[in-house]
């Protein structure tokens, strides 16, 4: 669906390369999620894919062919939605929507449908303006699916939710996956990508040093021991048993004898803590 | 179930968007409103002037020199309103969510700058048969295709030149001067041609300010369009170029 092959970037004036030969590959119906740092080019590598930016080195494909081959339709199997909330403020929701219907060469769904995915269907006819954050990143979102793209940009899609608002969100991007959709995603928050993404990719200093499925990074940059919590919620002790041949283990054994386990889990690596390790090497 | 809409029912939904935003803001409004009032209003006082140019400042005539203005201010009221629209999507961010639709940035400026062409020329012509009634229906039409290309030049004006909205109500002051180039069709002397680099001044050298011409009605006329079109090709050129730093 989208490959991209040792792309690089250089702003005009710039002396250092923002991007440098970057590389990975996103198939059909996988949620990819580019995490890293501030200024470490996430949205100049989104904007090269979406056409934003030209002046680049290296080769990006999507949908079979270079990008810079496929003509405006491009735009019909692509949807957007930024980080920042880019809408008529004077203007509904649902005359914001109405709007958008108008610049797209190919069907677009029902208003009151599109809103309903993002909950926003109760406040079609309330103006933007009125709008918390939350809302206007949901109405963002809603817009990219307005005419029903194979491949989505999402651009901190939960910035400003609430967490039940997130959980509707998060939630909607799985569906989307299981209904074929091919996901680009960026974040800086870790448990989101560790949740919606098949794969993710780190970007540090204009490169992709790490990139594998989260479970795979975190048991990567974790310790290969179990944990196993004993006592009262007051008085707790901790013991750690190394992974290998822990079924053979008296120790740990033992303690599975023991009736006041309190917690037992293995110490992989959480996210932020591969994000951090990534940023500090 | 998926919507196809047709080409004139996209259109429709465009302007009726615009409509909409433009009505909820009390300024925009006010300028869209004002723009119907100046021809109307220089057709009836119009010799109430003559009388006070005579009167206060023994300049006979004054209405002469008052009308090409009369005609102008409604395609720059309505050129302010569409460049500021514009700007509004530029600082808004809306311009570049537009970028990625199917029409794109450029197709949708085309469609609001060729709507501010259509309400400003069609004013032009309204203007032009109140203040210019002696004139041939041939030349209104001419020179309401002038007006209608001045409304597309003052709205790119501000998209070009204006970093935001704030800047673009400064300028917008200063375009507000442009009205006064046709005055200077009024000079009788061969270097007021040098004015013609303005396009605002060619509707004072088409309604004949002065009784000396010094170029034939048709070189005026075609050196007039061809002003009209390169300065407008020019200012869509710079104002492209600036939306692409989005």
């Amino acid at each position: 669906m989208l490959n991209v092959q040792n792309l690089s970037f250089t702003y005009p004036k710039a002396t250092t390369q923002t991007l440098k030969d970057v590389n990975f590959r996103i198939s059909k119906g996988e949620v990819f999620g580019l995490l890293g740092p501030s200024g470490a080019g996430k949205s100049t590598t989104q904007s090269i894919l979406m056409r934003l930016l030209n002046g680049y080195g290296g080769k990006v494909e999507m949908f079979g062919q270079p990008i810079t081959q496929i003509d405006r339709s491009f735009y019909d199997r692509i949807g957007v939605s930024f980080e920042l909330p880019a809408l008529y403020q004077r203007l509904t929701a649902r005359e914001n929507l109405q709007l958008f219907s108008a610049l797209y060469n190919v069907p677009t769904m029902p208003i009151i449908d599109c809103l309903s995915l993002v909950d926003l269907a109760n406040d079609a006819d309330k103006r933007v303006a009125s709008f918390s954050k939350g809302m206007k990143m949901r109405l963002n979102l809603c817009r990219a699916l307005l005419h029903d793209p194979d491949f989505l940009f999402l651009d901190e899609p939960t910035t400003g939710q609430d967490p039940a608002r997130a959980r509707l969100t998060r939630d909607l991007i799985k569906r989307l996956k299981s209904e074929g959709k091919t996901i680009f995603l960026t974040t800086h928050n870790m448990a989101e990508a560790d949740e919606v993404c098949d794969r993710i990719a780190f970007l540090h200093q204009g490169t992709i040093p790490l990139t594998g499925t989260p479970s795979e990074l975190k048991r990567k940059f974790g310790s290969r021991t179990l944990e196993v919590i004993t006592g009262t919620q007051s008085a707790q002790q901790h013991h750690e048993f190394p992974m290998s041949n822990i079924g053979r283990n008296p120790a740990f054994l033992e303690l599975m004898h023991n009736d006041n386990i309190l917690s037992l889990h293995t110490k992989e690596a959480s996210l932020d803590e591969v994000f951090i390790k990534v940023v500090n090497q | 179930m998926m919507q196809q809409q047709s080409a004139v029912k996209r259109f429709w939904l465009l302007f009726k968007s615009d409509a909409q935003n433009l009505s909820r803001d009390p300024i925009l409004l006010l300028a869209t409103l004002l723009s119907a009032v100046p021809a109307p209003l220089f057709a009836a006082y119009s010799a109430k002037l003559d009388q006070l140019g005579i009167g206060l400042f023994s300049i006979p005539n004054l209405s002469a020199y008052i009308a090409p203005m009369a005609l102008l201010l409604p395609a720059s009221l309505v050129g302010w309103v569409a460049g500021f629209l514009l700007l509004e999507d530029r600082d808004d961010h809306t311009l570049l969510a537009i970028e990625t639709t199917s029409v794109g940035k450029i197709g949708f400026m085309s469609y609001r700058l060729a709507i501010a062409s259509a309400i400003g020329g069609m004013l032009g012509l309204f203007g032009m048969i109140q203040i210019y009634p002696e004139h041939a229906l041939s030349t209104q039409l001419f020179a309401a295709l002038l007006v209608a290309i001045e409304t597309a030049i003052v709205a790119l004006t501000l998209l070009s030149l204006a970093g935001n909205k704030v800047e673009g109500l400064a300028l917008s002051k200063l375009l507000n001067l442009l009205m006064l180039f046709p005055l200077i069709a009024a000079i009788p002397s061969p270097w007021r041609l040098l004015g013609g680099l303005f396009p605002s001044y060619w509707i004072g050298e088409i309604f004949a300010l002065s009784p000396q011409s010094y170029l034939p009605t048709a070189l005026v006329l075609a050196v007039a369009i061809v002003v009209h079109i390169l300065v407008l090709a020019w200012l869509l050129k710079t104002a492209v170029q600036r939306t692409e730093k989005l």
